[in-house]
């Protein structure tokens, strides 16, 4: 330890991060503390104590016995270091749960004591920091002066970030605690992975579609800003059990309902991307079949405009895809390189993979796609030794899976879904496909099978073309059928290679999106939604097929191929940037009607909320589309009645308009025409918001989708 | 000596942060500045303790630095007093307040890596950790102010004893904080006056009483010119921010509590949030509500009711008087009122914007009896940038509102209910305001109102961005707040 010996880079970041991190959760702590707990000196004091406390104990106990200087941190005993390790994502965990257990239970003394417990470990984790780095810096000063620098910036952060935008404190909080978490090394290997993830995520979230959003997107916000509305069988919808409770803590911590649906469904965006860049490059052998995988994923059309409309195929994919991957990697098919993966217990990795296919099921019904897969693996294995193996992870994975899932979707169909037999505890989870909605077989009696096959495969091609370029504008330049043949053949060309030589995963992957592609031959084939998975599998897949290594004899194709990609993706990026300047074109003349600063990437939110203003308090509001209501129901007060549905009964609804349980709590009508006519009769303002010609009433063109509200009783406009 | 030091630190901490946070125009920018302030002196610290080789420099670098902790509990307010200008504060105040507290930050920052080999450190990082912890829970089990500043002084000496070993030096300091401590009263009396002479408009203070609450300082001040005929009026000073003052400000407790309680069909229970002078409590009283008040500060109540009895006008026992934070309060009770008055600060802090909130409101909108009616303040006009977030989460809980905005007042008053339209018609509260304010006033209707606000964001625990509003609008700070 020399005098004027400077520490290393590595040290300097890292004790200056962990300072800045310290700062920013502290802060984020004590408003945690403070929203929970209320305004009482007495949540200040005892935040700061236990903070230090948590101090006090980490230095002794970190000091404890001999530590030698120069020797590298944490070298005191394996046992401490081992534990120490642990403190900061124990304190990240618990500061989650506290932060949560207080938007769920405000003023709970156990919501303020979890705020306490996760201030105290982190103050631990401080004094550990600090006794357990000083043996390896040349002069404790530098590393306090260093980490003090660290924490002063990162206060006077935390307090911008506080007041202009509390949310992003706690994320930036949270995301800088990981980011130490799982330290430098590993961050920089899985880094050409993570930064394109981040990077989607942050596009989708300050970038969104400007347009309609979708009935789940509706359905869950407005779960969300009328829990009282629904009973448990509707947050838990049969579809996607999940999906309405994993977005719920996101509400909880502030954010606008339908924001948080696509906040959402923006972060799994990027958990899919940096999957996605994961499995390329693993089939490819070169991380720029990664990247391209990633590039064509974040500006495919209808994926950014599904996701960031809050659908909720994006959080489906997130957990199903993680599953695969990860369960492909367990089996050696591929290898992702992710840290600490491997090196788990085998037995650790099998639990981690059965509750991940159990979450997967929980989070969407279609991830049942994956047993299937796993099946495939089990039976179609060629090599005996291999097979062996593939039974014996395949029976503990499927039957771990089914022990944690099966109580809980038999619970779900039979408490909330009311189900009694068997074949009600089918028709609870296959209610969309009874429905007659979305379900539909290619063939007819009328149509021959080959003809409505034919028809059907172009009416899927036509969705997945939607899907990553967008509807077609304007005439087509070659029949629809010569296209879809000669992409077909273009996208065989890709994948043959790959999949006979290639990862064995890559197999795998495919039976994965042929799967999910039958599926969507006979389920809302027509919406591009229905070829999200498919086509997030194809895009791997044809990446890494494009961009694969394929040693010095191909070499000399490689520019083609590069040239290839490149055009792929200016054509995608092209309809991309068409797509997006569109639907902000769409809303101009909207946005100057209801002139607001900061309008929503909705329009028919600032325009729900401008008629809400305008009309009289007790005015009665019809709708002629059920999702304009919706718009209401999470930005207003009011409950507009939607025409069609009018006198009908809740068998009616669900036989002729396919009304879904959630549908029938949300949309079922409170008054009949009758009381409609009478309300008309008594002078009670009536409007009608719809797109339809209603000759003779008067009407106010809205500038959005040819909307007009007609004035039905009296006459004010 | 490190556990002294860390209680050294924590102590100058908590009087830096008291001192400024009532000298300066009290908001949450002052508090963050404050704190990182206070931060910035162990960087210096650090920083030095590597180039203070000889012990002449590190003692100098000691004298100044005691002798400047000696001398803060008193100076931020004589010097903020002293450079105050017509524009308001002086920025060289500021920067003056900011170097001191520097300096004797980094002072104390400094014995920690001069005494630690790197082997030692984790020990005496604790140690100094732990002198923390013990100024906090005396600062904490502190019945006064007084005794914390005894306690701080007497770390002086305790740190010159360790760190100068010398008795003659040490028995100068101790002479020095022992004429602090004694004097501080009358030296920080004179220099309060000078302070709201010259920063706060006052021709002639007078403290008639102050006093360190755990959340603030609060000063009682009368100005009582040579000669006057009239008495003295008073005004109420929540860390050197205006809450009560004879005169304007008795028509926003007019607006706030007695035009709403009078047009009221009924009078049942009441509930004021926030007692500050009592006057909103008062007007309700003599109206025949059953009032009850929850304030947060007990000191603020007592100093309320003690001395603001010629303007409330109420005896012992009139109404009820609950100490705790007025969301809690409400979360864990379910009486129904008639009137609720939130009658509390403008959103200068976090901890106030959280009563301007629509989860707040929400709250309260629950607690309304039928045909009940809220009345709040806007802190601003309908228009301006935070009183249109703050109606704007209004209009998210309430069912009909109603504004208005006195033309002498330049503030507007907010009622509403939360189910069903208000009892009162926007013509009746005109009448009424007309009667309140000679020069009138304009009153919105629930639907102007709305439209009003319908492009603002609500001011909520996640959008605080009126809280930086009305921080820098203080900046640079001036006389009208």
């Amino acid at each position: 330890m020399t005098a004027g010996a400077r520490p290393r880079i590595g040290q300097s970041v890292e004790a200056a991060v962990t300072g800045l991190w310290l700062a920013l959760w502290q802060v984020a702590l004590a408003a945690t503390l403070l929203r929970t707990a209320g305004a009482t000196v007495q949540s200040f004091f005892a935040l700061t104590a236990t903070w230090l406390l948590g101090g006090v104990v980490g230095a002794r106990w970190a000091g404890r016995g001999e530590l030698v200087p120069g020797s590298p941190p944490l070298a005191a005993s394996a046992e401490r270091a081992g534990w120490a390790r642990r403190l900061l994502p124990a304190a990240l965990g618990l500061g989650v749960g506290a932060r949560l257990l207080g938007a769920a239970l405000p003023f709970s003394p156990v919501a303020a004591g979890a705020v306490l417990v996760a201030g105290a470990v982190a103050g631990a984790y401080a004094g550990v920091f600090i006794a357990t780095r000083a043996t390896s810096w040349p002069e404790v000063s530098r590393l306090l002066l260093t980490e003090n620098n660290g924490f002063v910036l990162g206060y006077a952060a935390a307090g911008a970030l506080l007041l202009w935008r509390a949310p992003w404190l706690d994320a930036a909080a949270l995301l800088l605690g990981v980011g130490l978490g799982v330290g430098a090394r590993r961050l920089r290997e899985l880094a050409p992975a993570l930064l394109p993830g981040a990077a989607a995520s942050l596009y989708y979230l300050l970038g969104p579609y400007v347009g309609d959003r979708g009935w789940d997107g509706l359905m869950t916000a407005t779960v969300l800003a009328h829990p009282d509305w629904v009973t448990a069988r509707e947050v838990l919808f049969f579809a996607h059990p999940l999906v309405i409770p994993l977005t719920a803590p996101l509400a909880w911590l502030g954010v606008e309902p339908l924001q948080a649906a696509a906040t959402r469904e923006a972060l799994c965006a990027g958990g899919v991307v940096t999957l996605s860049a994961l499995a390329a490059t693993a089939l490819a052998r070169t991380w720029r079949a990664g990247l391209l995988s990633a590039v064509l994923l974040t500006l495919a059309v209808a994926r950014w405009r599904l996701a960031t409309c809050g659908e909720e195929k994006e959080a489906a994919l997130l957990v199903g895809l993680g599953f695969l991957f990860l369960y492909l990697d367990h089996r050696g098919l591929w290898d992702l390189r992710l840290p600490s993966w491997r090196t788990r217990a085998v037995a650790v990795r099998r639990t981690i993979l059965a509750a991940l296919l159990a979450l997967s099921v929980a989070v969407h019904l279609l991830n049942g796609a994956l047993v299937g897969v796993v099946l495939g693996d089990m039976l179609l294995t060629r090599s005996a030794a291999a097979r062996d193996s593939a039974r014996r992870e395949g029976a503990w994975i499927l039957g771990g899976a089914a022990g944690l899932a099966g109580p809980f979707f038999l619970w779900l169909a039979l408490g909330p879904g009311g189900a009694r037999t068997g074949r009600e505890v089918l028709g609870y989870f296959l209610e969309y496909h009874l429905s007659g909605e979305f379900l539909s077989l290619p063939w007819s009696p009328s149509a021959g099978i080959a003809a409505g096959l034919s028809e059907r495969a172009l009416v899927v091609y036509a969705s997945a073309r939607a899907w990553l370029v967008g509807d077609p504008v304007g005439a087509a330049l070659l029949p629809r059928v010569v296209e879809a043949g000669l992409m077909i053949g273009a996208l065989g060309v890709l994948l043959l290679p790959i999949v006979h030589r290639g990862s064995p995963a890559a197999c795998r992957l495919l039976g994965w999106t042929v799967l999910n592609l039958l599926h969507a031959a006979v389920f809302d084939s027509a919406n591009p939604e229905s070829l999200s998975p498919t086509m997030t599998g194809l895009v791997i897949l044809g990446s890494a097929g494009l961009l694969a290594e394929r040693g010095e004899v191909r070499r000399r194709s490689t520019w083609l191929r590069a040239a290839v990609a490149t055009v792929a993706v200016a054509l995608v990026a092209r309809a991309h940037l068409a797509e997006e300047r569109g639907a902000r074109q769409a809303a101009q003349e909207l946005r100057a009607l209801v002139d607001l600063a900061a309008p929503s990437p909705a329009p028919l939110a600032d325009l729900c909320r401008l008629l809400d203003a305008e009309l009289p308090r007790e005015a009665l509001l019809l709708v002629s589309d059920r999702l304009h209501a919706s718009y209401f129901h999470i930005y207003t007060r009011r409950r507009p009645l939607v025409t069609a549905y009018l006198d009908a009964s809740p068998e009616v609804l669900r036989q002729r308009f396919a009304l879904t349980s959630l549908s029938l709590r949300i949309y079922r009508p409170e008054l009949d025409s009758a009381a409609i006519t009478a309300a008309i009769q008594a002078g009670r303002p009536v409007y009608l918001l719809s797109a339809e010609p209603h000759p003779g009433a008067p009407q106010r063109d809205l500038q959005w989708d040819g909307l007009h509200l007609y004035t039905l009783s009296p006459v004010i406009f | 000596m490190l556990t002294a030091a860390g209680a050294a630190l924590m102590l100058i901490q908590y009087v830096a942060a008291r001192e400024l946070s009532s000298t300066l125009f009290s908001t949450e920018l002052v508090v963050i500045g404050a704190s990182v302030v206070t931060l910035i002196g162990p960087s210096l610290g650090y920083a030095l303790s590597g180039r203070l080789r000889s012990a002449r420099l590190l003692h100098a670098f000691g004298a100044v630095a005691l002798l400047l902790q000696l001398a803060l509990p008193v100076s931020a307010r004589a010097l903020v007093g002293a450079l105050c200008g017509s524009a308001g504060t002086s920025t060289w105040a500021v920067v003056l307040l900011a170097a001191e507290l520097v300096l004797l930050c980094g002072f104390y920052a400094t014995l920690l890596p001069l005494r630690a080999a790197a082997v030692a450190l984790p020990r005496l990082y604790a140690c100094e950790l732990a002198g923390a912890l013990l100024a906090l829970l005396l600062i904490r089990c502190c019945p006064s102010w007084r005794l914390v500043l005894w306690a701080y002084y007497g770390l002086a000496v305790l740190a010159a004893h360790f760190l100068l070993r010398r008795r003659g030096l040490t028995l100068i300091v101790a002479t020095l904080a022992l004429a602090a401590g004694a004097g501080q009263p009358r030296l920080d009396a004179q220099a309060a006056r000078l302070f709201y002479s010259r920063c706060r408009g006052h021709t002639s203070p007078q403290l008639v009483e102050v006093a360190y609450s755990a959340y603030q300082r609060i000063d009682v001040v009368q100005d009582a010119p040579p000669g006057a005929t009239t008495p003295p009026a008073r005004s109420l000073y929540l860390d050197g921010v205006a809450h009560f003052q004879s005169g304007e400000l008795t028509l926003f407790s007019r607006l706030l509590a007695q035009l709403p309680g009078g047009l009221l069909p009924s009078r049942g229970a009441a509930l004021v949030v926030g007692s500050g002078s009592f006057s909103t409590a008062g007007h309700l009283h003599r109206l025949g509500y059953a009032v009850t008040v929850v304030e947060l500060d007990a000191q603020v109540a007592q100093l309320g009711f003690r001395n603001f009895a010629h303007v409330h006008q109420l005896k012992a026992g009139q109404v009820r008087l609950v100490i705790d934070d007025a969301r809690r309060f409400l979360s864990r009770h379910r009486d129904l009122y008639q009137l609720i008055v939130l009658d509390v600060p403008a959103p200068y802090h976090v901890q106030t914007a959280l009563l301007h909130t629509p989860s707040f409101y929400q709250l309260v909108a629950t607690h309304l009896a039928a045909g009940g009616v809220v009345a709040l303040s806007l802190c601003d006009e309908l228009a301006g940038p935070v009183g249109s977030s703050i109606a704007a989460a209004a209009a998210r809980a309430f069912d009909e509102l109603q504004v208005v905005e006195s033309e002498s007042m330049g503030l507007a008053v907010l009622y509403a209910s939360a189910r069903g339209p208000l009892p009162f018609a926007v013509a009746a509260t005109a009448a009424a305001l007309g009667e309140q304010d000679p020069l009138g006033g304009q009153v919105y209707g629930d639907q102007a109102a709305r439209l009003s606000v319908r492009g603002a964001e609500p001011l909520s625990e996640n959008n605080l961005a009126g809280v930086l509003t009305l921080a820098r609008q203080a900046l640079p700070l001036t006389r009208a707040e």
